[in-house]
């Protein structure tokens, strides 16, 4: 250890006294304050009585003395004035040397490092909490996309396959309105559709050549049951009706229509009400006599 | 009061001292010491509190700095879990420097408790260890009171 001339020693005191405000302190073992000189009023130290206990007047020395360590260091100490002081104490013999130097602009520059890297790392961790919060949210949307898919690919193949079952039901209807056709234009017997209000709404040629009427009569709408029907006899196509409605149809029955022309002819009669109505009905009619 | 930075330590002393909040983050370089005169039964006593800066760790944690305690806070901020490590952390430190003191434990922050990343269980560890947990919020000033009068009685009883 290099040992520096009085000179230097003498000048660096000058100096450190001079510009960090050096605050000198010497406490007796029991914790009297002895001594105390400097730049006190740096430190907000002012009416310190001597011959008290140190720690009463400088809280700093609370809890520290006597020292279990020589020397000890306390930096940063912000004093009431708001100047930071550098705090070191050691053993002079039984007393206790306390120093303290300023430290304020030194404390300035730490702290606005530190602010820096503490506000950093605040935002650090916000930044981190947005992400976290983020990829919460993304996985409960993904996971909603994924439900939501699975149920929109449930309802297509529903869907699919009520096509499917319809258009089957529209193919078995197609052909059976085909057949229905075949019959119904082979003119073997005669058919015609008709609401129970009295109204013949579609014949084959085979009925209308059996009552004499034409095509002409049936659009223009002349052609009426009860225009047809022999009022003395439509008690029986009451009965009919009624059984029809108990169970779908009637049992056919001779029936004497009336022609165009006014004459009379029989007919054997049937009819059943459409499926899911109440009102309309099919109607076949067999002209018995070309076959006695 | 120790604990991780930007916990509330500052603010928590703030608002037991002078009775006043500001949300603005101003960090602590070294130490500030303030007094409070409180009353533990019969005694007035005067707590000095020591406001230490915080760190992550407690690398830079000088055990100058507490060399004298009687006993101390241990903030945690609610909001951080890391903050948790940091208060186990400076807890096995204090214990190893200077022995078992008094503790209570300051989950601080209770005004954003819908954004604590500390949850219950961890709470509960921390009292079956048998520390002294006190919720608080150094804005609203909820536990604040309690937390260093609760710290005043450890110390006296001991």
């Amino acid at each position: 250890m290099s040992v520096f001339p009085a000179a230097v020693t003498e000048f660096v005191i000058k100096l450190t006294a001079a510009t960090r405000m050096l605050v000198n302190l010497r406490i007796r073992p029991d914790g009297t304050l002895v001594e105390i000189g400097g730049a006190l009023y740096a430190y907000g130290l002012r009416d310190i009585p001597l011959g008290q206990r140190a720690d009463e007047s400088l809280p700093f020395l609370f809890g520290i003395l006597p020292l279990e360590k020589s020397p000890m260091f306390l930096p940063y100490v912000t004093t009431d004035t708001g100047a930071v002081a550098d705090i070191y104490l050691w053993k002079d013999g039984e007393d206790t040397r306390v120093i303290m130097l300023d430290a304020t602009q030194d404390a300035r520059k730490r702290q606005a490092i530190q602010q820096e890297a503490h506000d950093l790392g605040l935002e650090l961790h916000r930044h981190e909490r947005t992400t976290e919060k983020l990829q919460v949210e993304k996985d409960q949307l993904e996971s909603l996309v994924e439900s939501r898919t699975r149920s929109l690919a449930n309802a297509n193949y529903q869907l699919i396959q009520e096509i499917a079952e319809r258009e089957k039901t529209e193919e078995a209807l197609r052909s059976s309105e085909a057949r229905f056709r075949r019959v119904s234009e082979s003119n073997i017997i005669g058919i015609m559709f008709w609401d129970l209000s009295g109204t013949i709404t579609e014949a084959n040629d085979a009925f209308l050549d059996a009552i004499g009427y034409d095509r002409n009569d049936l659009v223009g709408g002349d052609i009426r049951w009860d225009s047809i029907t022999l009022p003395e006899l439509r008690h029986l196509d009451d009965s009919a009706i009624e059984e029809m409605r108990e169970r779908g149809a009637f049992t056919p029955f001779e029936k004497t229509f009336i022609r165009k022309d006014g004459t009379r002819t029989k007919l054997l009669f049937g009819a059943a009400l459409l499926e899911g109505s109440q009102q309309q009905t099919v109607c076949f009619t067999m002209d018995l006599s070309r076959w006695k | 009061m120790l604990g991780a930075y930007a916990v509330g330590k500052t603010s928590l002393v703030q608002r037991y001292v002078q009775s006043i909040y500001t949300d603005k983050y101003l960090t602590t370089v070294g130490v500030k010491i303030d007094k409070k005169p409180v009353q533990v039964g019969d005694t007035e006593v005067n707590l000095l509190l020591w406001d230490i800066q915080g760190d992550d760790g407690v690398e830079k944690l000088r055990s100058s700095y507490i060399r004298g305690a009687s006993g101390y806070l241990l903030v945690i901020d609610g909001t951080r879990a890391a903050t948790l490590d940091t208060a186990h952390d400076v807890q096995a430190f204090v214990d190893k420097e200077i022995g078992l003191i008094p503790f209570v434990v300051a989950i601080n922050k209770a005004d954003l408790i819908e954004e604590w990343q500390i949850t219950p269980v961890q709470i509960e560890e921390l009292i079956a260890r048998g520390w002294l947990v006190q919720h608080t919020s150094a804005k609203s000033g909820q536990g604040v009171e309690q937390a260093f009068s609760t710290l005043a009685e450890r110390i006296m009883e001991k």
